[in-house]
């Protein structure tokens, strides 16, 4: 998420060369996993564990980590972008895929639709959950 | 040759594909690298540089005069160029114009600037350090970068995947024997063991849990794009990979969490 530039790109649009800008698409947020004190214990749980399930569990709680740090970061980006850039926002999920291919363009595809049928219905962003396909 | 070596014994260019791969984080973390070597050559360095004629005439304040004294030899053909613009509706002829009567000193030379440009580009002296990261689209456009840097001569001395995935402790650890439902509750009964009392709702390890083995398919997929631009590339040139930190690394102490992947074992503290 780009976003000095990105609010850059809109004001250049909007004020240089007046083009009509509808809709701001925030793509690849994360929303976060477990709550962060529970994440923690899990991490001090993990030590206690013998061998290789020590592994196990802290890598279970690293990933939880980096995904509520990711999550803390886009919230921050999308706050700054929502502030500099009055424009209805819709937002589109990290996707998680081996490859990235027709069956993670066609889950984006569907994600858009409903996104914008709820913004023309008036009803707010749609809650999404990672499918995990 | 390892990484560290490449940037040791080398000018160093920083070539990276598009936007968010991170090539001003592995800049930085490079040149602070760098400075932390006792690199000490460089104030003298930048001496030289403000030594050269060029620079010297922009610091000189008389030289706003001699400027001056070139646009009066010039306005013959700003006044065609302001006639034209008038013609054409074109205003950004004269601007042109002024830019490199201003300018003139700097595009003096300038084919044999270029070409000297090209020389330090293509010596033994310098080395191209590709920064990517694993995605398909990216790797697809380093790929494509680094072909046409070799078509062109240029020396790829190394590639740094950067925001990667693939420092899995799973990874050859009885979950890879396991069915995906299998190794779901495997890793929830661990997850369980670990939290302990007070238990949790199986939602809660139903969240940590899927949340792994997301990341742990996108890691498995960034692997085998490594694997398969590594091997392209050849034996001959090193890559390393620096994990994706959950935070920004807009600081000294965040570079510095960079160096051990980007260098090998202790980073820049191997050296003392």
């Amino acid at each position: 998420m780009p976003v000095t530039e990105t609010i850059e790109t809109y004001t250049s649009l909007i004020q240089t060369l007046g083009l009509p800008v509808g809709m701001l698409v925030v793509n690849r947020f994360h929303p976060g996993t477990a709550d962060t004190d529970l994440v923690e214990r899990l991490r001090r749980g993990a030590g206690e564990l013998p061998g290789i399930e020590a592994l196990v569990a802290d890598e279970v709680a690293r990933r939880a980590a980096e995904e509520n740090g990711w999550a803390a970061i886009n919230r921050d980006q999308l706050e700054r972008l929502r502030a500099a850039v009055p424009l209805p926002t819709l937002v589109l999920p990290a996707i998680f895929a081996e490859e990235f291919g027709a069956q993670e363009v066609a889950r984006l595809s569907w994600l858009l639709e409903v996104e914008c049928a709820a913004g023309r219905e008036g009803r707010g962003r749609v809650q999404y959950e990672e499918a995990g396909t | 040759m390892s990484l560290r070596e490449v940037i040791a014994r080398h000018r160093v260019v920083v070539c990276v594909g598009s936007g968010g791969v991170g090539k001003t984080t592995a800049a930085a973390a490079i040149g602070l690298w760098g400075a932390r070597q006792d690199f000490l050559e460089a104030p003298r360095r930048l001496d030289d540089f403000l030594d050269r004629r060029i620079i010297r005439w922009f610091v000189r304040p008389y030289l706003s005069a001699t400027w001056s004294g070139m646009r009066v030899l010039n306005r013959t053909v700003n006044f065609v160029l302001r006639r034209l613009e008038e013609a054409t509706g074109v205003s950004a002829l004269l601007s042109i114009s002024e830019f490199f009567t201003a300018m003139g000193g700097l595009f003096d030379g300038f084919h044999a600037r270029v070409e000297r440009a090209y020389e330090i580009l293509l010596g033994a002296e310098t080395a191209f350090v590709l920064v990517t990261c694993p995605d398909e689209q990216v790797l697809g456009e380093a790929g494509y970068l680094s072909g046409k840097m070799a078509a062109l001569g240029m020396p790829l001395k190394g590639v740094i995947f950067n925001r990667t995935h693939t420092d899995s402790a799973l990874d050859g650890s009885a979950l890879d024997g396991q069915t995906a439902e299998g190794g779901r509750e495997l890793l929830g009964r661990i997850v369980e063991r670990a939290l302990g009392d007070p238990g949790v709702s199986p939602s809660d390890v139903r969240a940590l849990v899927e949340n792994c083995l997301r990341y742990r398919r996108l890691g498995h997929g960034e692997a085998r794009r490594m694997a398969a631009f590594a091997r392209a590339l050849g034996s001959v040139v090193p890559t390393v990979r620096v994990p994706n930190f959950p935070h920004d690394l807009h600081d000294v102490a965040g570079l510095l969490e960079t160096h051990p992947h980007l260098f090998g074992e202790g980073g820049d503290g191997a050296r003392g």
